[in-house]
């Protein structure tokens, strides 16, 4: 083994739930070594993380931020040798892409899809980025939390068990779980509630 | 970012919305990881349905590909890749109407 592995996510955070799994980061020299990883490990080389690092990504501050070093053969981690990220100017330009994917899969649920799951999964991930962006400059510390949205000084204007329920739609998407969405009553409640409002209250603050 | 999660989005969009064409509610496809694939395979009994399952794992590796492996960000859209999806997409489509031919909605 020749990666730097890592550990990240809600696992560093302490934020443990029933349907947690542990997020994996290998950061690999070659294609070879990409090949032997498991499926679910997230996989990266080292040149697009130190690209990362340089071009201040808000994923290189999640990994600077929220991760642990499990193996590595270097006398210093490749993470750690890379030191702190460049700051996070991108927010504008992020927020605006996010909202768009946002924008576009709350019209197909509204259009009737044929695939509300998928849909419903991609809001909360939208949704939940949005926040993480927000959270750069409107919290102290920026949050990664799939629950950064009710962090924010903003009221999120949806249920945390319509939000629970979206959030199990997008693990059913991507994971090996089984989990029952009630998937007509989130759709409706997301097509209804006011989060392009939300969205505006944040904008401005960015 | 997230120009390239809105491509790989996009891409995955066709992908289920043209297998879900086909598909009854209770069964949809959920999504193109490989886990979601695998359940989706337990549900229409994988074993009549080979060619299916082998395109859409065909579909999921490439879509993997465009995201680096990440399960939380995505990177790359590369057009070669993008051509490869387009063009199995008609196959996993005939191989849907051979397998539900009146199920077409």
């Amino acid at each position: 083994m020749k990666s730097d592995l890592y550990i990240f996510g809600s696992a560093v955070r302490g934020e443990v739930e029933r349907d947690s799994d542990i997020d994996v980061l290998a950061i690999v020299k070659t294609d070879a070594e990409r090949q032997r990883l498991p499926d679910s490990w997230s996989v990266y080389s080292e040149n697009t993380v130190r690209d990362y690092f340089l071009s201040g990504r808000l994923f290189a501050w999640h990994l600077h931020l929220e991760s642990k070093c499990i193996f590595s053969e270097r006398e210093t981690p490749f993470l750690e040798a890379l030191g702190e990220p460049s700051s996070y100017v991108k927010h504008g330009e992020d927020f605006s892409d996010l909202c768009k994917i946002l924008y576009d899969s709350l019209n197909e649920l509204k259009t009737d899809t044929n695939s509300p799951i998928f849909e419903i999964g991609v809001v909360y991930t939208a949704i939940r980025d949005i926040a993480m962006v927000a959270s750069t400059i409107l919290l102290e510390k920026p949050s990664f939390s799939r629950y950064s949205p009710y962090q924010l000084p903003i009221e999120f204007p949806i249920s945390r068990l319509i939000y629970e329920q979206a959030i199990q739609a997008r693990l059913l998407s991507t994971r090996n779980i089984s989990a029952d969405v009630a998937v007509a009553d989130v759709r409706k409640s997301l097509i209804d509630a006011p989060i392009f409002e939300w969205i505006n209250l944040i904008g401005r603050k960015l | 970012m997230s120009k390239k999660f809105a491509n790989k989005i996009m891409a995955e969009r066709k992908i289920l919305s043209v297998v879900n064409e086909f598909t009854k509610h209770d069964i949809q496809l959920t999504g193109i990881t490989a886990y979601a694939i695998s359940a989706w395979a337990t549900k229409i009994n994988p074993n009549q349905n080979l060619e299916i399952i082998e395109l859409l794992y065909k579909l999921s590796n490439l879509c993997h590909r465009l995201s680096d492996r990440s399960q939380e960000s995505y990177e790359s859209l590369d057009e070669e890749v993008t051509e490869k999806i387009e063009k199995i997409i008609p196959e996993l489509r005939q191989a849907l109407v051979l397998l539900w031919p009146n199920s077409h909605q």
